[in-house]
Order: C-alpha cells, then structure tokens, then sequence
C-alpha cells in the first residue's frame, strides 16, 4: 500500500484505518530467527522531529515523545520544543498523532522543560520515561525518571531525584525500559527491568564501544523501580541478582551500544532488543531476541546502512528505533517497527520469522582461525566461511575466551576495548539462516601489544648527599614514579657525569677524592628506557685528606696527657708518650691515620674500668684499639669491638697488638682500662682513629658451616 | 704492610694430616658422632665454613678481615653465654680441650672497619668421655 500523508487541523495528521487487533499475552517460547519488513507499508511523517519511543496505555492508545521540532504537524522550526510528548491514535497504518504536550498546538500547556526521552513505558495509567537533560553526551552523564499521571499533560522534570543514575567511564549509563505492553499487563514477576548501557566516553556523543548492556530490576509496586536503591542487578546465570558492583553482562558487542529499545513479544513469549551499533546515526542496526530478559540474546538481524538495499524510500540512517506494542498481531509474528533518522518518524510494517522450520542441521565449523594482534586494544580475526545448504548462513558467534564478543555477518572480526599486552582465546561458530548455532572452531589466542609509554617518569625527589669518609659519598633519594611502565632504574650522576644505575633508591659513590665537594643528580629510568628529568642537585663533601682536628678533648682516668698525632700512623713513629718505642709494622690501610699517644704506665692502671679513656671525634669515624695479644681482652673491648684479624707490631720486643674496632658516629668515645686482671709483663694499648673510609655495612654471614673438613 | 697473626692452637687441616700418626698412636679416638674422628684430635671440633663475598646489603665484600668462631653450651648462641674466637681470615679450624658435653658452634665474618656480620646457621656436635 502507499504511505500517505495528509494534513487534517490541529495536531491531528494521519488517519488510516485499523488493521492490527490489539493482543492479548499468550505464551509460545519459539525463537524468532529472523525479520522481514513489508516496504510497502512504509510511512515517513512527521519530518523535523525525532526519537519517538512508545508506550500503550490502558486507554488504548500509545503515547510517544519527540525533541528538537514542532512533533505531529510541525516542523524542524514550526512549533518547535526541545522536548514534546504526543499521543497515538488507531492501529497501523491508520493512525493519527496528537502533540499533547510541547509541539504544534499542543493539547496542554503545562509549563515545558527541555530534554530527551528514548524510552517509555505505561504502567497503572501513568507514563514513565527516562529523561535527559540534551540529545548529546548529556544523556551520558544522567538520566532521570520522570511521569505523567494525566497522560502526557503535566510533567515535573525533577520529581524523581532518586532516580537520577548518573553514568561514568565503565559505569552503567543510558537506562531504558523493557516495555512489557499495554499498561504493563503482560509482565507477570512485578518488577520493572531496566537495561543499561556501560560508558565509555561521556564527552562524545557516539556508539559507546565495547558495547557491555547491564540489567537491573526493581519492584513495580509502589513505584519502588523510581528510586535506584531499590535496584537490583543481574549478576548472573540462574539469574541471580545483586550490587550493581557485582553486574554481569547480559550482552556484549565490541561494536558498541548506543541508543537502545527492549519490549516483550506476548504472542511469542519473547523478547526483542533493538540498538545501534558502530555508528550514531549511519543505519547500523542490530535487533536480538531471547527467552528471558536476561537472555540468552541472539542475534536477529545485523546490518550496517540500514534500510539501504531493503528499499529505495529511505535514506540509510537508522539512529534509533522501538518495535510498537500495540500493532502486534496475536500470534506475535507481525510487528510495526518505528525508527527515526535524523529528523522524522519512519515506521514499516514487520513479520518475526521463528524457529521450526525444515533446516534441523547446524552449520559447520569454521576453519582456519587466525587471531592477530591489532594494536594495544585490539585483535583482528579472520577464519575461512562456511555455508549450509538449507538456510545458509546468517552470521558468525566470535568468543573470547568463551564469552560472546561479537556476531559479524562477515568472515572477520576486529575485538576492540582490550587490555595492552595481554593474551586472549578465540574461537568463532557459524549460525544458519534458521538461527541454529555450529560448533566452535578450534581456538585461536593474540597478544595484544604492549603498551607504548611515551611519557617519561617523574623526577626523583628528596635527594640527600653526604660523604661518608675521604674518598666515599651515600646518595638516598625518594622514589620516581610512572604509571605506565614503572619505574625500572635510576641514573645518578657527579658533576654532571654519570656514575652509576642503581635500582634501589640509595646508592653510595665510591673512589672520590678527599676534602672535595661533589654535585649530584639523579633521574629515572622507566620500563621502556625513557629517561626523566633531572632530581634537584644535593651536594656532598669527602672528608678531609687529613684528619686535622678529627679528635678533640682527649680525657684520661689517670690524668696523663695524651696526645692525638694527625695522619701520622705509621712505622717509626713513637708509641707512647713516655716510652720512645715505635710501631714496627702497621696495616697498610691504616697507614697515614691519626693514633693517640698513651701512655705505657696506664697498662695496669684502673684495671677493670670500662670508663677510663675519652675523646670527642668531629666526623664519623673507626676507632681501633691495639691490644696486647699477651693481655685477655678485657670486657669492654668484648663491646662492639670486634677482632679484625690485623696487627700492630712494636719495637719493644716485636710485641704483637690485635686490632680492635668498632664505627663510631661524630661525638663522643669511649674506651675501658688495659686489663681487667692487669700482667706485669704486657704493654698499654694504643688507639687509631680513621675516617678515610667508613663503611657501615658488615659483610654477610658465612655459609655452610659443619663439623669436619 | 700487612703482617697475619699467628693464631695457636690452630689446626689448620693441612697440618692434622701431618700430626694424626702421633695423635693416633698416643690415643686412639672413638667418637661416632664425628663425620671423619680420624682427623680429629680427642675433646677437639673440627669446623669449616665458607667466606662470604658479598656485603649484607648485597655489594661486593672487599675488606674482609677475619672471622670470630661462636661456641657454647646454650643455643642459641650469643655474646652474652658463648665464647669467641676470633680465628683470623681463614675457612677451617679446630677447637681443642673441650670438656664432654653437647657444644654448639657458629661462625661470623669481621671486616676491616670492625663491622661483625651475623652468625651462620648453627651446628651441634656432642664430645663424649673418655
């Protein structure tokens, strides 16, 4: 028939007669397998206005809502509101529509706000509708729920705060209802099911992909779906129902989710979802079907430039559409499909084709699965295509790592919305033109690429520097950071030189020269070489090249003066302040050290004192104590003191000294008599106080210790 | 210069070889509990180790000195009950003259600046009366 339009007054436009008899909700449970559309049965009205969701009142009559035009009998200009909300009339083709609120001479004139409504349900005689604020990525930030207890006359665009979900990267966004008929007469459970879609860039009015539809479900008594507390989500196979931090998918597409419809077919016991994939506003239309809300969803038809091809009326450019649930035939098979392109109302008559037709054989296994990386986020797959002589093949079912993906009609598939470097298992079936799934292709795994991090890390911070003897500095610094790929070493340079990669963030430089002052830096390196900027400089000064001044306020319990003898340890010089004895042999590391004169008279002098010589020392340092190896160490020198297996040796009778010694911080020392049981026959210790060298860090412990050889 | 201490009693393995035909044949030894009791003289614990080459905190040792030997009666071992010997900067040695009873012995490492590593694992060996 020819879709005719024609203006009769006052919001009233279209007027055909009645075809389709209102249905009643029956059960039948066969999987609609496919759809095809009656282009003869096409209308294209109410140009300069769009969206069009609808909903079927207990009144009989569907109610609808526009944006952006003048709705029923306006223009894109001519009665133009930002959001209207208009009443339908009679059965397809024969229908009138009315503006009932906003639009061309409109029934009411309750005040008007602006918005955009893509999903509608009429439940208990009121309208519901989920609003938002614009008909651009403000639908992504909320959507709020508002209602009309008069049929579409008033409105309060903010009656129901707590229905306000507000979207965010990965969050749930962009609610609709699934429309269970007239004044919600065919839902039997009592709840309201509300599907939403995840978000992942609430700045771009587009597809959002990967396309992720989360269910949730609230009572319909008392209105309780209104406030979002009252939700609960779909978590999973049984169903189960939980948080919304615990939301299972109920369909996933890497080609993305838009704007998206859901209703129950009662003549089938059926539900029908239909969404825009890929593209805002470029005809790519998938339409699903499943037994239960939650699904399964299987894929009815998927094209991309729809209506493009089917017929020559419509321009491609199905944005989004809704199956009406009115003009449904009893049985459920024929169904009015109402769409709009940018800017108008299309609609066309429509048959579901189901499940029990003659082809019984699933198709075959696709072969030759290749899965390669594409990049950071995506895989490209590609697999040789089957056919099936009966019904031939409709699609293809993508699986990564045994979750549908994807459902390409051709034989490829690029997976989009991955994680960087990271492997994933594919395998891909084929369904028939009845809808009867294959096996599973042998798997096929991809690593997607690594991340490229170009960004350098931060700079070190906190630097600290201090020389920690005459040819020794210790640098500690606190952490760089890098979020993409760590932090992997750092780079710390003297005077502008590097001198060294530490992957601790300490690092002490060695080989220095004494009494002189360096200047370091420091910079990170990041996992994949990059170097940052430079840390601010500390500087740090060696300790003098000699050690003039190092021992100060020299205190003796026997109230003899000893002398500190600078950089002058070594052979032939004299030992004692009242012997003229001199060291023989001196270890060579300690060649050039200060020592202190003692006195040979206090070798058994307070014996057993452990407080009998001090001194204060200006720089960290290590005091060694020579001791008379004829002499038991005596017990101070049991503290911390330790044998470090080198001798001094004197003239006085090629008498051996042990070497004691122990780290000492800049302050105070101090040391214990000569003996605790004092021999005549012995010698007064003498004392070596160094600090070319400080090294703090004992080595680590012996292994393998055992009893025998 | 450096001069090493000469450290008595030591028995230093390559020098028991040469001592065990005097040993034996003044007093024969019956310890069982020793892995090798030929090689060992009466009331003696031989003990051997490995040196360590690298700093606690994972650098190069390069500076080290000598190691202090840990022996007593009371596990685990401690400044405070064991006795120490520094042994010098050698990986064998033998305690001699101990009286019959349980011992237990642990090693440690000394560098030139006196600083001590912790002690090894321990081990336990029993002297039996003659």
């Amino acid at each position: 028939m020819n879709a005719r339009i024609s203006a009769i007054g006052l919001g009233l436009l279209i007027a055909f007669a009645v075809t389709v008899q209102p249905i009643q909700a029956q059960s039948g449970g066969q999987a609609i397998t496919g759809i095809t559309f009656d282009w003869g049965t096409y209308i294209n009205t109410a140009s300069g206005s769009d969206n069009w969701p609808l909903a079927w009142c207990e009144d009989g009559h569907q109610y609808t809502s526009w944006g952006d035009g003048g709705g029923f009998g306006g223009t894109n200009s001519d009665g133009r509101v930002s959001l209207g909300f208009g009443r339908i009339e009679g059965d397809y083709p024969n229908f009138t529509g009315y503006n009932v609120w906003g639009g061309k001479n409109p029934e009411s004139n309750d005040p008007l706000f602006s918005g955009k409504v893509v999903s509608m349900i009429c439940m208990n005689g009121n309208l519901y509708a989920w609003r938002s604020s614009g008909s651009n990525y403000s639908a992504f930030r909320w959507k709020q729920i508002i209602r009309s207890t008069d049929k579409g006359r008033t409105w309060n665009e903010d009656e129901f705060p707590e229905s306000r979900l507000e979207g965010g990267v990965g969050l749930p966004g962009l609610p609709y209802f699934l429309d269970y008929g007239q004044n919600y007469s065919a839902n039997s459970d009592g709840y309201v099911y509300i599907y939403t879609i995840r978000i992942e860039d609430d700045n771009n009015w587009e597809v959002q992909k990967p396309g992720v539809i989360w269910l949730a479900r609230a009572p319909a008594a008392n209105e309780a779906f209104i406030d979002l507390s009252n939700w609960e989500w779909y978590t999973g196979a049984g169903p189960t129902w939980g948080s919304v931090d615990d939301r299972a998918a109920v369909i996933q597409d890497s080609d993305g989710f838009m704007r998206n419809s859901a209703m129950y077919v009662p003549g089938l016991n059926r539900y029908v979802m239909v969404a825009n994939h890929t593209a805002r506003n470029q005809g790519n239309i998938v339409i699903y079907e499943a037994p239960q809300p939650w699904g399964p969803w299987s894929v009815v038809m998927k094209k991309d430039g729809w209506p493009s091809g089917e017929t020559s009326v419509v321009s491609p450019s199905f944005a989004f559409g809704n199956f009406s649930p009115k003009w449904l035939s009893t049985d459920g098979r024929d169904c009015v499909f109402v769409w709009f392109r940018p800017d108008d109302w299309n609609s066309v008559e429509c048959r579901f084709e189901i499940g029990g037709t003659t082809d019984v054989t699933p198709p075959p296994t696709p072969t030759s699965l290749s899965a390669s990386a594409g990049g950071t986020s995506t895989v490209n797959l590609s697999w040789n295509g089957v056919s099936d002589p009966e019904s031939g093949i409709s699609r293809y079912i993508v699986y990564r790592d045994g979750s549908q993906v994807g459902s390409p009609t051709q034989t490829s598939y690029t997976d989009s919305g991955l994680n960087a470097g990271t492997s994933y298992s594919y395998q891909v079936s084929a369904v028939n033109g009845v809808g009867l799934e294959g096996p599973k292709s042998q798997s096929a795994s991809a690593t997607t690429d690594d991340a490229s991090d170009t960004s350098p890390p931060t700079a070190p911070s906190s630097l600290s520097a201090n020389g920690t003897g005459r040819t020794t500095a210790s640098l500690t610094w606190s952490a760089a950071s890098d979020p993409e790929s760590g932090i992997s070493r750092y780079v710390v340079y003297r005077d502008g030189s590097e001198v060294g990669n530490p992957t601790q963030t300490s690092f002490n430089d060695t080989g220095l020269t004494a009494g002189t002052t360096y200047t370091y830096e420091v910079s990170a390196i990041n996992g994949v070489g990059l170097e940052g900027p430079k840390s601010s400089s500390a500087d740090a000064t060696t300790a003098p090249p000699s050690s003039e001044g190092l021992v100060q306020n020299i205190s003796v319990a026997s109230g003899k003066v000893y002398v500190a003898v600078e950089d002058a340890f070594q052979e032939a010089s004299i030992q004692y302040i009242d012997r003229t004895h001199t060291f023989t042999s001196v270890p060579t590391e300690l060649e050039g050290a200060l020592y202190i004169q003692t006195a040979n008279d206090d070798k058994s002098e307070s014996a057993g004192s452990s407080n009998f010589l001090s001194f204060d020392i200006t720089y960290d340092a290590v005091v060694y104590v020579a001791h008379d190896d004829r002499l038991d160490r005596p017990t101070w020198l049991n503290s911390g003191f330790v044998d470090i297996g080198l001798d001094v040796v004197s003239s006085d009778d090629g008498t051996i000294f042990s070497l004691f010694a122990k780290s000492f911080t800049a302050g105070s020392v101090t040391l214990g008599a000569n003996a605790d049981t004092p021999l005549s026959r012995s010698s007064m210790y003498s004392v070596i106080v160094d600090n070319s060298g400080l090294d703090l860090i004992p080595p680590a412990p012996p292994r393998g210790l055992r009893v025998g050889n | 210069m450096f001069l090493a201490r000469q450290y008595l009693p030591i028995a230093l393995i390559g020098l028991v070889a040469v001592a065990l035909t005097s040993c034996e044949a003044l007093a024969p030894i019956t310890q069982p509990e020793e892995e090798d009791p030929g090689e060992t003289p009466p009331n003696s614990v031989s003990l051997s180790w490995q040196a360590p080459t690298l700093n606690a905190d994972g650098t190069p040792l390069g500076d080290l000195a000598s190691f202090n030997i840990y022996y007593g009666s009371v596990s685990p071992l401690s400044d405070a009950t064991a006795t120490v010997v520094n042994v010098g900067n050698v990986t064998t040695y033998t305690v001699r003259d101990l009286q019959p009873g349980v011992y237990y012995f642990a090693v440690s490492a000394v560098d030139q600046n006196g600083n001590a590593s912790s002690l090894s694992d321990e081990v336990r060996t029993e002297i039996s009366a003659q």
